[in-house]
């Protein structure tokens, strides 16, 4: 028994659960989704919910329950709605609620990085979506059920995602940082100066270079209008 | 000219850019320790129990506390205070010597940091 399989099984049991929702739901409307379905014991996870709007109405309002020992840590931002986090007597966020208004064809994407639970368990994400009339829709049934409640299995062996980038060993390598990458074209000449400490030279040095850059820019322009007016006169 | 100037300013922006990626490293979504109880470095008349708040969530964590000669007065591990997410916690044994004690505490923050914090208060009777 290992991981693999207990995957395959869920996926097949999904994957069931999936085309009999197909099947028995034509009529039914769209339903909430929130990614990943699985995921890593006590992993900061990137989550996603996904609000499909309906033909009829405009969705003004998003409640989002958070399961036990789920600890969101960082929210995203979705334009034209406002977050706002309830919380539980003893400070874990215990809701997470959005308020905007959707178009009736739109759909919102809530996004947050959370902790999940050190055991693997089954996470059941219980939501309240609203209406601009005020008609309520729980998602909060089993899966399968009419309106299902999302689900995220924490199994051990998922891919760890360290969402954030806090947990376990982080390398002192940056992608970003790429040292030379300036100097990459210009061939080796002098000696370049020891890094300057004070904060006058680097002003010096910025300006100079900007200003190197700025005459570049120039003969740039130059060259290429001569150039053209040359092709001009051909 | 122009070449030398080019070339320390890349040598320079890319010191910037290291600077600046380490340094904010620092102050990324780490959980900051906000305030302990008793104060550190402060000195009280009496002390049943150690707590250390937090600026955010904390998953877990162990609370270690020494008194003079180094004994473990602290019972238990410690951990997460039951009604409050951001604190850690634990409680002394009773009759401490009056002394230094020192508090060594480990967290794993809700955002997968772990980390290490220790500091002193004096026990004066």
């Amino acid at each position: 028994m290992n991981v693999a399989t207990t995957l395959r099984r869920t996926g097949l049991g999904s994957g069931l659960a999936a085309v009999l929702v197909l099947a028995g739901s034509a009529t039914a409307s769209a339903h909430i989704q929130v990614t990943p379905s699985v995921a890593a014991p006590n992993d900061p996870v990137h989550f996603t919910v996904l609000v499909p709007g309906e033909s009829e109405r405009e969705t003004t309002k998003v409640e989002l329950k958070v399961p036990a020992d789920v600890l969101p840590f960082s929210f995203g931002t979705t334009p034209g709605w406002k977050r706002t986090l309830v919380e539980a007597p003893n400070g874990a966020v215990d809701r997470i609620v959005w308020t905007g208004r959707m178009p009736k064809d739109g759909f919102a994407e809530f996004s947050f990085l959370a902790g999940t639970p050190e055991k693997p368990t089954t996470l059941t994400w219980k939501a309240v979506q609203t209406y601009a009339g005020g008609q309520v829709v729980r998602w909060i049934g089993a899966p399968g059920s009419e309106q299902p409640a999302p689900v995220t299995q924490v199994v051990r062996g998922a891919p760890r995602q360290n969402a954030g980038g806090e947990s376990g060993e982080t390398t002192g390598t940056d992608p970003a940082v790429t040292p030379g990458s300036e100097a990459v074209d210009e061939p080796a000449g002098a000696a370049p100066p020891a890094a300057p400490a004070a904060t006058d030279d680097i002003d010096w040095v910025a300006r100079g270079l900007a200003l190197a850059g700025l005459f570049a820019g120039l003969a740039a322009i130059v060259l290429a209008t001569r150039s053209s007016k040359t092709r001009k006169a051909r | 000219m122009q070449r030398r100037l080019s070339q320390s300013g890349g040598v320079l922006a890319t010191a910037l850019v290291v600077l600046a990626t380490f340094g904010a490293a620092d102050a990324a979504a780490h959980v900051q320790l906000v305030s302990t109880s008793p104060k550190a470095g402060s000195t009280v008349k009496s002390v049943s129990s150690v707590k250390l708040t937090f600026s955010g969530v904390i998953r877990s964590g162990t609370v270690r506390v020494t008194g003079p000669g180094g004994t473990k007065v602290s019972k238990g591990n410690g951990g997460r205070d039951p009604r409050n997410v951001k604190r850690l916690a634990v409680s002394l044994r009773g009759g401490l010597k009056a002394g230094t004690y020192r508090v060594s505490a480990s967290i794993a923050a809700g955002d997968g940091h772990a980390e290490q914090f220790s500091y002193a208060f004096k026990l004066k009777k």
